[in-house]
């Protein structure tokens, strides 16, 4: 329920849009449980909180008094943006995060990489020394 | 033995030496090799893992899970959480940060000596006979024109056009390869960061690598620091391990960072009415370029270009900086479609920024789940940084950029040089501004006076012996300057007088 909430609110923060796919297409799904399994305690509780902040703040940003879940797909979409640039600093930041998380994916990616004309990524190693 | 990383439960470790020197950053490292030099044996202890070039992840991702503590999710406590930015491993901040090299400026020295008693001429003689020494064995080399890439290119551009003093950066580093990678490591080994150079020497040297081994104690009896106990932790999951107890005969180096270090002498029972005051950074924030022409600021070297000539008025330093391009992502403002169209233009985008000589103090708390940095920006500085955003846009704008993009709240996502005045009048209030603290000084300041500073000129902690402080939370002011070669120096002379007492 957790990695389906951060899922939802990640989402719409880099969606297809123009030749560039969004982070749906491109594997976020899978990403989200490994994010948060790598999180440190402190970020885990930083996006699950901003995940929830974005499910109940439509009345603030579009002032649509329902959940995020409820909304369609451009309502979605101005709630997303308006939230990214909410007044309110506690609510841009829940945006940031979100947007930090969904970036980290997105922009990692290689179909990303390759309409910036940048190599694909390695693999992450995430090893050590251990003698 | 020369390194032990993760040990078991029950695989306790008890070892004897001369010297054991907590934390492997550009202090630690510094003041490590310096006594291994000098014939002492000694034990390194780093609470991060210790990563060779094959385990340096490629993205930004990795880079922030594997060399970042908290994933790079520590924020300030205050008006606005800004992010600080700290290394996590065997190497510390050296493994992300762009390795510039940058002799401590004089009047620092006459500064300290002025307000706090220490430095002055001699201190400065010393400090810069030994940055000599360090830039030959680390291969500071002023950033090739092979590998500036255009961002760096149109840098030195900009600053030739509007006229003031400026340069290629002095790095460590050796062969770059200008892959823009130093911020998540440097995976083809060119950045001479401390886990390819000092800390290898003095593992040759006979010296000993605890890593994956976070301190939790300076032992310290009858008024002298002895040696530390902890327990190793894993890098993966973070599950504790064995304890271990290291006894140090002549010796306890403190080079835990600005953040850790006063708390882990807190935690010790150290209770100075300083400790964990007087913390200072440099903070700062990013302007972004939009130019005609792709500009690639991922090509080529992270930080080629830096000037230093507004160091003392208005107080801030300009330098180009290559972020990954996930942090782009993030950094470029708004959400959903109308963000991913802005984002379409990422290769037209150079990121320049500034780093501001901020006069604001603040403190480092033990909070109940680790240190706590409560850091409050002063107005005055919020001005400084705000005019040194407008500066960057003009600078943009010389080298022919089409519009500038500031990420503001409260401005619009560009701004077109007929616009300029709206940077004049952006809003000081710090949540306004995606700003970082980079460069973080103080904690455990050095002075003459036991009674406003932690440890005296030499390091050494007033009223226990045995126990120096070797890395960055020593330095009592900002430097203005990137501080690595300052931190290093200072961590060698500290490590030749504790050679030279023995």
């Amino acid at each position: 329920m957790i990695r389906s909430l951060v899922h939802f609110s990640v989402t719409p923060f880099f969606p297809a849009e123009g030749e560039l796919p969004g982070g749906e297409e491109l594997g976020l799904r899978a990403f989200i449980p490994q994010m948060l399994e790598d999180s440190s305690w402190l970020l885990w509780i930083g996006i699950v909180a901003s995940s929830a902040a974005y499910v109940a703040c439509p009345l603030f940003t579009i002032y649509c008094p329902v959940p995020a879940f409820f909304l369609s797909g451009d309502r979605l979409n101005a709630h997303t943006e308006a939230m990214a640039d909410h007044n309110n600093y506690t609510i841009r930041q829940a945006a940031f995060l979100l947007k930090m998380v969904g970036g980290l994916h997105w922009a990692r990616t290689d179909a990303i990489r390759n309409k910036w004309h940048l190599q694909p990524y390695e693999a992450d190693p995430d090893g050590w020394r251990v003698r | 033995m020369s390194h032990l990383s993760f040990q078991i439960r029950g695989a306790d470790v008890a070892m004897e030496v001369d010297y054991v020197v907590v934390g492997s950053g550009a202090g630690g490292a510094s003041a490590a090799v310096t006594l291994a030099r000098g014939g002492a044996s000694v034990v390194l202890v780093e609470a991060g893992a210790w990563r060779d070039p094959e385990h340096i992840p490629s993205s930004a991702y990795g880079g922030m899970r594997d060399l970042m503590p908290d994933f790079g999710a520590a924020v300030t406590m205050g008006r606005a959480n800004w992010p600080l930015v700290q290394g996590k491993g065997v190497g510390g901040g050296t493994l992300i940060n762009s390795a510039i090299c940058v002799r401590t400026p004089g009047d620092i020295f006459e500064n300290w000596k002025r307000e706090h008693g220490v430095g002055g001429d001699e201190m400065a003689q010393r400090v810069w006979a030994i940055q000599e020494q360090m830039e030959a064995e680390l291969s500071a080399t002023a950033t090739p024109a092979s590998v500036y890439g255009r961002s760096n290119a149109l840098a030195l551009k900009a600053a030739d056009t509007l006229g003031f003093e400026h340069k290629v950066t002095k790095r460590y580093v050796k062969d770059c390869a200008g892959s823009g990678q130093c911020l998540q490591g440097c995976g083809k080994a060119r950045k001479q960061s401390m886990n390819l150079t000092y800390i290898p020497e003095m593992v040759r040297l006979g010296g000993t690598v605890l890593s994956c081994a976070p301190v939790h104690k300076v032992t310290i009896e009858s008024g002298r620091a002895v040696g530390v106990t902890g327990w190793f932790k894993s890098p993966r999951g973070g599950a504790r391990g064995a304890n271990f107890n290291v006894r140090a005969s002549k010796g306890v180096v403190m080079a835990a960072s600005v953040v850790h270090s006063p708390v882990l002498l807190r935690r010790s029972g150290l209770r100075h009415a300083k400790l964990g005051r007087e913390f200072r950074a440099h903070p700062g924030t990013g302007i972004f370029g939009w130019y005609d022409d792709p500009v690639d600021m991922n090509t080529g070297a992270t930080q080629g270009w830096a000037s230093a000539a507004f160091r003392e008025q208005p107080g801030f330093k300009l330098e180009t900086l290559a972020i990954p391009p996930e942090l782009v992502a993030s950094r470029v403002k708004g959400g959903g479609r109308e963000l991913v169209r802005r984002l379409h233009g990422y290769r037209h985008l150079a990121m320049w920024c500034m780093a501001v000589r901020a006069d604001t103090v603040g403190s480092i708390w033990r909070g109940p789940l680790g240190p706590v940095v409560v850091y409050r920006t002063l107005a005055s500085d919020m001005q400084k940084m705000r005019t040194a955003a407008h500066f960057l846009a003009r600078m943009h704008f010389a080298a022919g950029a089409r519009y500038v993009v500031p990420g503001v709240h409260g401005l619009p996502w560009r701004i077109t040089p007929d616009q300029l005045g709206l940077l004049e009048d952006a809003p000081l209030d710090p949540r306004a501004w995606v700003g970082v603290l980079s460069h973080l000084f103080g904690g455990c300041t050095m002075g003459a006076d036991p009674s406003t500073s932690v440890c005296d000129g030499r390091g050494r902690v007033h009223g226990v012996k045995g126990l120096v402080v070797a890395d960055a939370s020593q330095i009592p002011t900002n430097l203005g300057v990137n501080p690595q070669h300052t931190i290093m120096a200072l961590g060698r002379i500290h490590a030749e007088d504790l050679l030279a007492e023995a």
